[in-house]
């Protein structure tokens, strides 16, 4: 009953009325229906009208110039670039194709491995035809094909046999940057150098990542340690360039080296970062840093003198010079002339502890912290004893890294503040710590100066830079026993020696004397040439610019008064 | 007048509909001109990437070197070769005067500093030059000229 007088009311029917009003108002109820449908419509309409006009006239009136399209694609690779400091590329991903195979649709795996054999020879026929009949839906036959490969395979015609794009790893300056950039394996996962040190971040790929390296620098590195070896007919042979005020590596060279793209060909040696993972006797190189210590502390002056006069024996052990000036000699003369029995006085002086605590600072004693995973850890004597203070302190009995030794003659020349090597590219000087005054940096200066004009490493000269260094020969450990004719031939140099900016070091494993040197294959011979070599070829590109050796500010900042050591020896 | 009007929105029904079919005809046509550059763009990229390869294996210092040796007549730059342009006479230098033996002024310039490279070897020679006196015309031997 109620759903009839709902229909009624449905349809604004009211049958309990009378005829005529039921008529009025039904046509009312009809008038006010169309009325609202009308005023609906006209709501609709004035809104799409509205939104008419809001579109064509109120709003920007013309096409935007730019399309701001959501889906502008960009060439992204699946590892970012590596580049220079200066933006040059050093390793890309190229993409290449690699051949696979679904075994499932090849009817003939004989006939088809023969018939690819004709264009992909060096493919063996058992492998295939076994790869080719597993009826496996995938199945890889050869990665990285040349295009000119794709092509004749895809000519053959063969149905199963697919191209997948890949993306390949290339060094388009080869063996060059070979230790330092590393290598990737056939998935592109980088498993060494900067390749393993920041897979993650070359595999977010936020553009690329600039490494400190110089290729020029690099280059000059390279050539001219590659020479030396071939001249000296040494084993190996170890380069660096840093940067005294960053800390930065502009250059870092390992002989042997290997080719990138088939590291897997390389015999390990080659493979072998002797720069960062190598450990070495430094030999004299250190009294650098042992006549740092001793003039930071205080314990001697310039002018002290030593006596040289005989080896100094400690229990079984006896020190000697190698080329004895067998007198008293003062601590500029005792570095002149690389005196092993001085510098151990030296060390005497001041003391164990106090050489510990000086060569941790130097960062000598702790593996370097530099953004490579080939890191070799120094070797130190345990226990630490007297004789071996002494030892020390002419460089044997502390094995380090060559780049170790280029970080610690850094933070001694720049005023004597260490900072962290680095081979990322840096905006400014990082945070230091302080290691030797300012006023020992000055004097060391001085000294390593004095080594060039008139000490061993007089080779290493090049008019203009005022090279400053230290030679270093040490003689080789062969499981534990030092081998007379197998040495490792050290120069370290900063230059230009009144206001240091980049420290360069080579080192040569095993050199042999020629007829040129008289036979002799000590660091003044064959590093120091090598060293004198690189720095004419880089100071020009990195900007140093080389200055008259009679400048008046040039003599002060590298004068040394050796008379008044003289004068002192007639007080003793 | 109900005709008229009939027509006239059978007319712009028509028209409307036309019109949206061609604009949505144009747009159809513009986004696949618009994809195919797109893709015409990544495949430049990717062109670009490959050319930046080749370019740095160009670029290579041995390759460059080699090619330098063979082709150009230049040598490794020596440090007494380089100059800064503070060594080179100043302007004012073009004006000053000394007096020779006759005692008038003449004009002259003075000597460039020493370059990097000149050492003490010949300090005594360079002395000589820079430090001495002015000296005028050196007298012929045997009087006539």
């Amino acid at each position: 009953m109620s759903f009839l007088r709902f229909s009624y009311w449905l349809r604004g029917d009211r049958p309990e009325l009378g005829p005529d009003q039921r008529e009025r108002h039904a046509l009312e109820t009809a008038r006010n229906r169309i009325f609202i449908t009308g005023a609906m419509f006209t709501i609709g309409f004035l809104w799409i009208s509205g939104g008419l006009i809001n579109a064509t006239i109120l709003k920007q009136g013309n096409e935007p110039r730019v399309a701001s399209g959501t889906d502008t694609r960009e060439l992204k690779t699946e590892r970012a670039d590596i580049v220079d400091r200066n933006g040059m590329l050093l390793a890309t991903d190229l993409p290449t194709s690699s051949l696979y195979a679904d075994a499932r649709v090849i009817k003939d795996p004989v006939g088809s491995s023969d018939l690819l054999r004709t264009v992909l020879s060096e493919l063996d026929r058992d492998t295939l035809i076994r790869q080719l009949s597993s009826g496996k839906p995938f199945v890889w036959v050869r990665r990285n094909l040349t295009p000119e490969q794709q092509y004749e395979v895809n000519a053959l015609g063969i149905p199963g046999l697919n191209f997948q794009r890949e993306e390949r790893r290339v060094y388009p300056q080869g063996r060059l940057f070979a230790h330092a950039l590393g290598f990737t394996d056939i998935d592109n996962n980088g498993i060494a150098g900067i390749e393993r040190k920041f897979d993650n971040e070359l595999r977010v790929n936020n553009g690329p990542l600039s490494v400190s390296l110089d290729i020029r620098v690099q280059h000059a590195l390279h050539t001219e340690i590659e020479t030396a070896m071939k001249t000296y007919d040494a084993v190996g042979g170890a380069g660096l360039v840093m940067d005294v005020y960053t800390g930065e590596v502009l250059g870092m060279v390992s002989l042997p080296d290997f080719d990138p793209h088939r590291p897997g060909q390389a015999p390990a040696d080659a493979r072998f970062n002797r720069t960062t993972l190598g450990v070495y006797e430094q030999g004299s190189t250190f009294k650098l840093f042992n006549t740092a210590i001793a003039l930071d502390t205080g314990s001697v002056q310039l002018n002290s003198m030593f006596d040289a006069s005989q080896p100094l024996r400690i229990g079984r052990f006896a020190i000697n010079d190698y080329r004895g000036e067998n007198r008293w000699l003062s601590v500029a003369e005792i570095i002149k002339y690389s005196s092993n029995i001085g510098s151990a006085r030296m060390a005497m002086n001041f003391g164990t502890e106090t050489q510990k605590q000086y060569f941790k600072k130097f960062g000598l004693l702790d593996p370097a912290r530099i953004e490579l995973p080939e890191i070799g850890s120094p070797l130190i004597p345990n226990p630490w004893r007297d004789v071996n203070t002494m030892t020390i302190s002419f460089g044997h009995g502390l094995a380090v890294t060559p780049l170790q030794l280029v970080n610690g003659i850094s933070a001694l020349v720049n005023g004597g503040i260490r900072r962290p090597a680095t081979i990322i590219k840096q905006d400014g000087a990082p945070a230091g710590e302080r290691v030797v005054s300012a006023q020992t940096s000055e004097m060391m200066r001085r000294l390593m100066r004095l080594v060039v004009t008139e000490g061993s490493g007089k080779k290493a000269e090049v008019p203009g830079y005022f090279l400053g260094g230290k030679t270093g020969t040490a003689e080789k450990l062969v499981n534990g026993r030092y081998v007379k004719n197998a040495r490792i031939s050290t120069f370290v140099a900063a230059f230009p020696m009144n206001d240091p900016k980049y420290v360069v070091v080579v080192t040569l494993d095993e050199p042999k004397g020629t007829k040129e040197t008289y036979g002799f294959a000590t660091a003044g011979w064959v590093s120091a040439p090598a060293v004198g070599k690189v720095v004419t070829r880089i100071a020009p590109l990195l900007g140093v610019e080389p200055a008259n050796a009679r400048a008046p500010e040039i003599e002060q900042a590298l004068r040394l008064d050796l008379r008044s050591g003289e004068r002192n020896l007639a007080s003793f | 007048m109900t005709r008229l009007m009939t027509f006239m929105w059978l007319a712009m029904t028509v028209l409307i509909g036309v019109g949206t079919y061609w604009v949505s005809h144009e747009v159809d046509l513009l986004e696949r001109e618009y994809a195919s550059i797109q893709s015409r763009i990544v495949s430049e990229q990717e062109t670009i990437h490959v050319l930046d390869a080749e370019w740095s294996y160009l670029n290579t210092p041995q390759r460059i070197e080699d090619l330098s040796n063979s082709y150009l007549q230049l040598a490794q730059i020596q440090p007494l070769q380089m100059a800064s342009i503070n060594d080179l006479p100043a302007d004012n230098d073009m004006h000053l005067y000394r007096l020779d033996k006759f005692g008038e002024a003449v004009k002259f310039l003075p000597v460039p500093r020493a370059r990097p490279g000149e050492l003490a070897t010949d300090e005594a020679a360079e002395s000589m030059i820079i430090n001495a006196a002015p000296v005028g015309i050196p007298e012929r031997q045997g009087g006539q000229p």
